[in-house]
């Protein structure tokens, strides 16, 4: 079956039905009869577990690392593997047990297409964004640092719409840096913190914040070289290649050009959407 | 290690870019998970890195800062040793025999 999703043509390919039925589920509505970019081919097979001499980043989920020439995503609990061609078009998937079904459905595809949005010079920023009144700020910052919370808070008192409060597709155009809901990594949990027509959309990005929980409200305005580091380190990567982290590096110079950026300690209450709209220069 | 003698490549697993006339350079296939591995060249640091081709020994690289940046030559020499001392111990260049 070919899907398309943001604009970009995949086919995936199997002979398993329990894999059709994953993708049928999660991919029905997307059907599409364009030139597909790139193949994936999955399977129900054993497979030898890499040497693991090579990693190049290991998480709690998945580790990718560098085999015989060609690169890997080991799947948790070696559950499943994927094994990528060198020009990224085409990818072998290989599934040991039912616990790998869930990265034929989620990890794989969410990796690829990152990998693929990242030719097009997109970024995906862990990073909560939110519009108010045409204004765009995001928040960026590792789990637990008050993404959500943040964006919450301005829906609920600053009457925000909320982009997206997990992770942030980033891009530049003719407008200037803007910021898009993400489709492609859908809410994996349920969030009962937003009504649905709260969530989704897109604006230009006028602040952008990097979190940290603090006694009181202080936004203290952050250098690009360092801006510019913590934007790469919060961008989700697939193959970490020269030309992948070459793509986020010129995007982001753009965007610390035409942004102002800071670090902001914040207290989680009204009190930081007041600071933030009175006290903060934007773009 | 004498260095003097030796030829400089750089590990092809970087993207470098210039900001504020700043060099900063990444190493692609370290974990991009801690700040480590992230680097940061001031003016001088950043023309030695843009000298740095692979074909030639440290000798040029030594006349073109002289040059450049109006330094003494033993000084200058001095500097990019200690400069490419720095660069292999964090893997951002590799060296072999002349």
């Amino acid at each position: 079956m070919r899907i398309k999703l943001d604009n970009m043509c995949i086919s995936l390919n199997t002979g398993d039905p329990k894999i059709r039925k994953v993708w049928d589920k999660a991919f029905g509505g997307c059907i599409s009869t364009d030139t597909p970019l790139l193949h994936i081919n999955a399977g129900f097979r054993d497979f030898a577990e890499p040497s693991h001499k090579n990693v190049i980043v290991r998480t709690r989920g998945h580790e990718l690392g560098l085999e015989n020439g060609r690169k890997y995503l080991l799947y948790k609990n070696n559950s499943a593997i994927a094994w990528f061609d060198a020009e990224f078009k085409n990818v072998d998937v290989y599934i040991r047990d039912s616990k790998g079904t869930a990265f034929i459905g989620h990890i794989v595809l969410y990796m690829i297409l990152l990998g693929l949005l990242n030719q097009r010079k997109i970024a995906c920023l862990h990073s909560s964004g939110v519009r108010i009144r045409k204004r765009g700020f995001l928040f960026v910052g590792p789990s637990g640092s008050g993404k959500t919370t943040i964006a919450r808070l301005a829906a609920k008192y600053a009457d925000a719409k909320v982009i997206h409060d997990d992770h942030i597709k980033i891009k530049k155009n003719g407008r200037g840096i803007e910021m898009h809901h993400n489709r492609i990594i859908q809410q994996r949990r349920r969030r009962p913190e937003f009504r649905q027509d709260e969530l989704g959309g897109k604006s230009k990005v006028d602040a952008v914040f990097f979190l940290d929980r603090g006694e009181r409200n202080l936004a203290v305005p952050l250098k690009s070289i360092p801006a510019i580091f913590k934007l790469i380190r919060f961008s989700t990567l697939t193959l970490i290649t020269n030309r992948e982290v070459g793509n986020l590096f010129d995007l982001y110079k753009d965007v610390v050009r035409e942004i102002p950026c800071y670090n902001l300690k914040f207290v989680p209450d009204r009190s930081v959407w007041d600071y933030i709209q009175k006290e903060v220069r934007l773009r | 290690m004498n260095l003097a003698n030796r030829r400089f490549c750089k590990n092809p697993d970087h993207i470098s870019r210039v900001v504020d006339n700043q060099a900063i350079i990444v190493l692609t296939k370290a974990t991009l998970s801690t700040t480590e591995k992230f680097f940061v060249l001031n003016d001088t640091g950043s023309r030695v890195w843009d000298l740095l081709d692979g074909r030639g020994g440290i000798g040029h690289i030594v006349r073109t800062i002289c040059k450049e940046f109006d330094i003494a030559e033993k000084k200058a020499e001095e500097d990019t040793l200690e400069f490419f001392e720095e660069l292999l111990k964090n893997g951002l260049i590799s060296v072999s025999d002349n």
